[in-house]
């Protein structure tokens, strides 16, 4: 701190600080690392990612309540036979790849949650208390600006940010800078984590789409991502080029 | 809707559910099985694949056999349903698998059952409509996880429904 000369201020300030400090030292009580849930291993989506497929192109069996607009868009993208994005080995991002079916792991650090997918991709939410980052300096991004909060022993995350064009793996569902997602993750038992969501944007949805995925625990390391476009299948083809023997 | 017929649609609507890209190429109105050895199993993310030899189904190509690929769902997406496994398959395994084929007629396509040595039944749904209406009927949950088999397994041999 500079010396001010105003003894009086500068020692508020040192108490200010201090106090700071002690709030930022002590166990904050939304985030207390000792008692935070346990979500280690590895986990795949239940049933509630099948009936979300993308063979419904992201109408979750009709339960995804469009705009007109969107629906039309939709329409389009399916008589267009458009390809989601990991057709591509592009991310999926938020929250196409956590209905896709691939691994999830958890990551606890200190003031932030990190989501591991077996595609590869990485979702970072800070439980830090910061605030969302003005759209204007966010650069496009797969899996949007998370910000979580623990309620006791769930993860609530708020989400803004998404990019353009990966909502339900894409399909013609651009995002729009008003696409908010409110996500709450919590544990159903010990093996069993629900997340309920809600997502609104004006734009796309008539009404709050609300719906939740589980995923359960399993026994299985998750490995290095494999995914190569043209790695037996491109687009509407298939490479039936053996590999070798022995691999 | 009756109870089956609303299951089975339940069932069905799964369709390639976790393919990661279209499944144009293959017929999933169709259901077909062939019978080989497995030459490589790919226990990957966006897809698990068996590659298997079939014995004199192309001789003059190949003097061991034809080797058919088999696109079943990526390993996450079968961790959950019963006897996958990174380990499920090996080299040299017998093995018939029930698939919906390609519609260029090369020898592939989605594979939706893998039945191991006479004796081990594997689901890989969801995946190739056909096999799933012919091969499965729904269990408790009516998700393809505990989907009940309806091929009978006798002293090695497939009965088919």
């Amino acid at each position: 701190m500079r010396a001010t000369g105003k003894p009086a201020l500068a020692s508020a300030s040192a108490a200010c600080s201090l106090l700071l400090l002690a709030s930022a030292a002590a166990p904050a009580a939304n985030h207390p690392a000792t008692k935070l849930p346990d979500w280690s291993g590895t986990w795949a989506c239940d049933d509630s990612c099948f009936q979300a497929s993308e063979d419904s192109f992201g109408t979750d069996q009709g339960r995804v309540p469009l705009t007109p607009k969107y629906l039309a868009l939709r329409a389009q993208a399916r008589a267009n036979r458009a390809q989601q994005n990991l057709s591509f080995c592009l991310p999926a991002g938020t929250p196409g790849i956590q209905q896709h079916g691939v691994l999830h792991e958890f990551l606890f650090t200190p003031d932030r949650v990190t989501i591991i997918f077996e595609d590869g991709e990485i979702r970072r939410i800070y439980t830090d208390h910061r605030a969302h980052r003005p759209l204007k300096e966010m650069t496009a991004s797969f899996m949007g600006d998370s910000i979580g909060h623990w309620e006791g022993q769930t993860l609530v995350v708020d989400t803004i940010g998404f990019p353009k064009g990966s909502l339900f793996q894409n399909y013609g569902l651009t995002a729009t800078l008003q696409t908010h997602l409110v996500e709450r993750y919590h544990l159903k038992d010990k093996d069993h984590l629900l997340v309920d969501s809600v997502m609104t944007d004006p734009a796309i949805f008539a009404s709050p789409y609300i719906y939740t995925r589980g995923y359960k625990r399993v026994p299985i390391t998750m490995d290095e991502p494999q995914c190569r476009y043209g790695n037996h299948d491109t687009g509407e083809s298939v490479d039936l080029t053996p590999p070798p023997e022995d691999e | 809707m009756k109870p089956r017929i609303a299951a089975l649609a339940s069932l069905l609507a799964f369709g390639t559910a976790h393919a990661h890209h279209s499944a144009a190429m293959f017929d999933s109105t169709k259901c077909e099985s062939v019978s080989g050895t497995v030459r490589n199993f790919q226990w990957v993310y966006p897809h698990t694949w068996v590659w298997i030899v079939v014995p004199g189904a192309n001789a003059s190509a190949d003097a061991a056999g034809d080797i058919w690929g088999f696109e079943f769902p990526p390993s996450g997406s079968l961790a959950l349903a019963p006897n996958w496994s990174r380990t499920a398959l090996e080299k040299g395994d017998k093995v018939t698998i029930y698939y919906s084929p390609l519609r260029d007629g090369r020898h592939g396509g989605l594979g939706n059952t893998v039945v191991l040595s006479g004796t081990r039944i594997l689901h890989g749904a969801p995946n190739a409509f056909a096999c799933d209406e012919k091969l499965w009927k729904p269990g408790p949950s009516g998700s393809p996880i505990d989907a009940i088999s309806t091929l009978k397994l006798e002293n090695g041999r497939i009965i088919e429904p």
